[in-house]
Parts: C-alpha cells; structure tokens; sequence
C-alpha cells in the first residue's frame, strides 16, 4: 500500500554478513535481483539510520527518512546506476545528503517509489516483537549491572533519543562529563554484550 | 554552545558523538564519508552495535523494566497496565524461596522483598553461586521510600534464567556514606 509506514526496525545484534561480496550483489542488483538490493539496504540500515538520528530526534521520523534513502537506493541499483560498486559508500552517503537537503520536494517522488519498491522494504522491516528477544534481555542483564547514573545516560541517549546537550540538562551534568559517562556506559554495555547473560556464563 | 569535544580515536564513542550532535559539522562531514566508506568494506560493527542498543533500549523503556528495583506505586502501575505479569512474594529473605517454573504466558515478572531500607543510601545486591562464586552485581537498587521494600521487575525470559538457572544467594548490601551493610541474604532454588 503505497505511503503507508514500514517499520524498520531491526533487532539482530549484529548485521548477517552479506553472502555475496558487495560487487557481485550490485551487478545482481543491476540485473533486477531484488533480494540483492535488499542485501545491500539491510548492510547500510544501520549507518543510514545514524545520518537520519544526527539530524531529527523522533524515531518515527528516522524510519521514515531510513526508509525514503532506502527506496531511492533500491531504484539506483536496479537501474545500473551505480557504475563503480567500489564506490557504493559514498553512493549511499550522497543519497542521504541529497534527500536531506530537500525532504519537501521529495514527498510526491516518494509516493512513486513506495508503489513501485514496497516489497522490498517489507523484506528488510521486521516488526516490534511480541516477546522481548535475546539481544533485548540481555541488555537488560547488562543496564542492571551499570550504576543509576549509567542506566539514566544510556535511557536518555538511546531509549529517548536526547541531544548530548539535553542529556547533560537532564542529568545536572557538564556537556563534557556527559559525554564521557556516555562513552564509558557504552563501552561498559558492549563489552557485556560481548559475553553470554550472568547465569548463563557460570 | 557546546563544548568542544575531546578528541577520541574509537569508533563507538565517535559514532555516538556524530549522532548526539557532540560532533561539529565541520568534523561530521569527513567522519560520514569514512563510516559509510567503512560499511561498504564491512568494518563499521560499531553502528550495527548502536543501531541494536538503541532499538532495545527503546522496547525496554516502553515495558517499564529499565530501572532496576522499583516503587510501589510503579509496580502498581505495571499490574494495571494490560501486560501478563507474574507476582511473587518472597518474604523477608529469612527462609529460602523455591521458584517454580513461570506461567508460559508471562510476560513480566515481579517479586517482592520485605526487607527495609529505608535510611540507606542506596544498596547493591550480589548473587553467586551456594559455593560462593560470583555470578553477578545488581548495582544501584532502587526501593521503595515510604516502606522500604524492595520490588524487582523483569522479563520472564531473563527471570527464568536468572531464578531457575541454579540455586544462588542473593545477598543485599546497603551503603550509608561510606558504610556498608549487609542487610540480609535471600536464597533461591528453582523447583519443578
């Protein structure tokens, strides 16, 4: 259903590495492989989507530009308009820059595309889950072993998506000590998701 | 204005600066062209890393389960708010407490401590093993102020993991200052 929203959220801890290397899924892409186009947008989903985080806050509207650089990029490819897949980052990149100099001129392109390309997106969107998944209890084992203070940096940052500015507001803290309890929340989060849940490991 | 940022060479602290807006745009620009120059050559685990941080923390925010230790008042809430949710009473740590396996439609689980804490800073709790080996650290517990109890909330999967893995000691350590109490050890055992 064309303009209708796709989430695109994405819950695997880490991204399946794409089993084509990336020439081969732009050639395929080229030759009207959808499934290659989705392997390519499903690789960038997650850079594409910290541009989008840079530049707006609600995440609704970052799904949705995710979504719109996504579409423009699947249309790319089919086309055979990236010539030097070598280049696809900068491919990419330059699709989001154009898409966020002009969102408004966009929107009419847009409903063309989503006619033309939805499926493609719902191959790459996976619903909010019913049950909470393994990625997601374990970063709660993980919040519960950081202090209050780490826990609140980590929900303001992440959860709702606050500036580095409003994030110290909120927490009576300097920019900068902000910033480096952010570093060391997340570094503190990764190096546990790195390992297995508490009780699992014992 | 914001403050310069210190300079950092790791990938997941620039990445979080870029998206916080910590980062300058006169430093953005070239720092984009690398990420997405560094994903076409799969080596930007960093984002695929924060991309999943951040859709988890926002489903762990929207269950009310990213506190660690809650209030009454919270627990109240969560009990009226539509979700499954499992209640236990655990008493006051005095006796062991056998965990059953959970509902298979639970969603949340609750459990209540009936020990006081009021007057304490704040309190830790440390699980190990029967034989004392550490298992892990619940850091900053919060309790409730008017009674002082104590209320976990978690997700039944990790709750089933985390009460029904193995016997453990759950002991609590409360802080005044710079004094440390050990207020009581609560012993689990799953059962069934």
């Amino acid at each position: 259903m064309a303009g209708a929203p796709v989430s695109l959220q994405v819950f695997a801890l880490s991204q399946p590495a794409p089993l084509e290397p990336l020439s081969a899924l732009v050639h395929q892409a080229a030759q009207g492989d959808r499934s290659a186009a989705t392997a390519v947008c499903r690789l960038f989903a997650p850079v594409v989507r910290a541009f989008a985080r840079r530049r707006v806050i609600k995440t609704d509207a970052v799904d949705e530009f995710t979504q719109d650089v996504m579409l423009v990029l699947i249309e790319a490819l089919g086309a055979g308009k990236l010539e030097q897949p070598e280049r696809l980052g900068g491919f990419v990149l330059g699709i989001c820059r154009n898409l966020a100099r002009d969102r408004a001129r966009q929107r009419e392109r847009r409903e063309a595309l989503l006619t033309e390309y939805a499926g493609n997106l719902a191959a790459l969107a996976a619903e909010v889950p019913d049950k909470p998944t393994y990625e997601i209890i374990h970063l709660e084992d993980c919040l519960s072993s950081l202090s209050q203070r780490a826990r609140d940096v980590v929900r303001l940052a992440y959860a709702e998506a606050m500036s580095h500015v409003d994030v110290a507001q909120a927490l009576s803290l300097s920019e900068g000590n902000a910033r480096v309890l952010r570093h060391r929340s997340l570094h503190a989060l990764r190096e546990c998701m790195s390992r297995r849940i508490s009780w699992e490991a014992t | 204005m914001s403050e310069p940022a210190s300079p950092t060479a790791d990938p997941l602290a620039l990445l979080d600066d870029y998206t916080s807006g910590a980062m300058p745009d006169s430093e953005a620009e070239s720092f984009e062209e690398a990420l997405f120059a560094r994903v076409a050559h799969g080596h930007a685990s960093e984002a695929d890393f924060a991309d999943t941080l951040r859709h988890a923390a926002e489903w762990i925010a929207r269950r009310g389960t990213f506190n660690v230790g809650n209030t009454r008042a919270e627990i109240d809430a969560l009990l009226a708010s539509g979700f499954k949710v499992e209640y236990r009473d655990f008493g006051d740590a005095s006796v062991p407490v056998d965990i059953p396996p959970l509902r298979p439609d639970t969603e949340i689980f609750v459990y209540r401590v009936g020990i006081d804490l009021r007057g304490y800073d704040g309190a830790d709790v440390v699980i190990e093993t029967p034989s004392g080996e550490p298992i892990k650290t619940f850091r900053d517990i919060r309790f409730d102020p008017t009674d002082g109890e104590l209320f976990g909330v978690c997700e039944a999967p990790l709750a089933e993991i985390g009460f029904r893995s193995g016997p453990a000691r759950w002991k609590l350590i409360a802080r005044r200052g710079a004094e440390r109490v050990h207020v009581g050890t609560l012993e689990t055992r799953p059962v069934g």
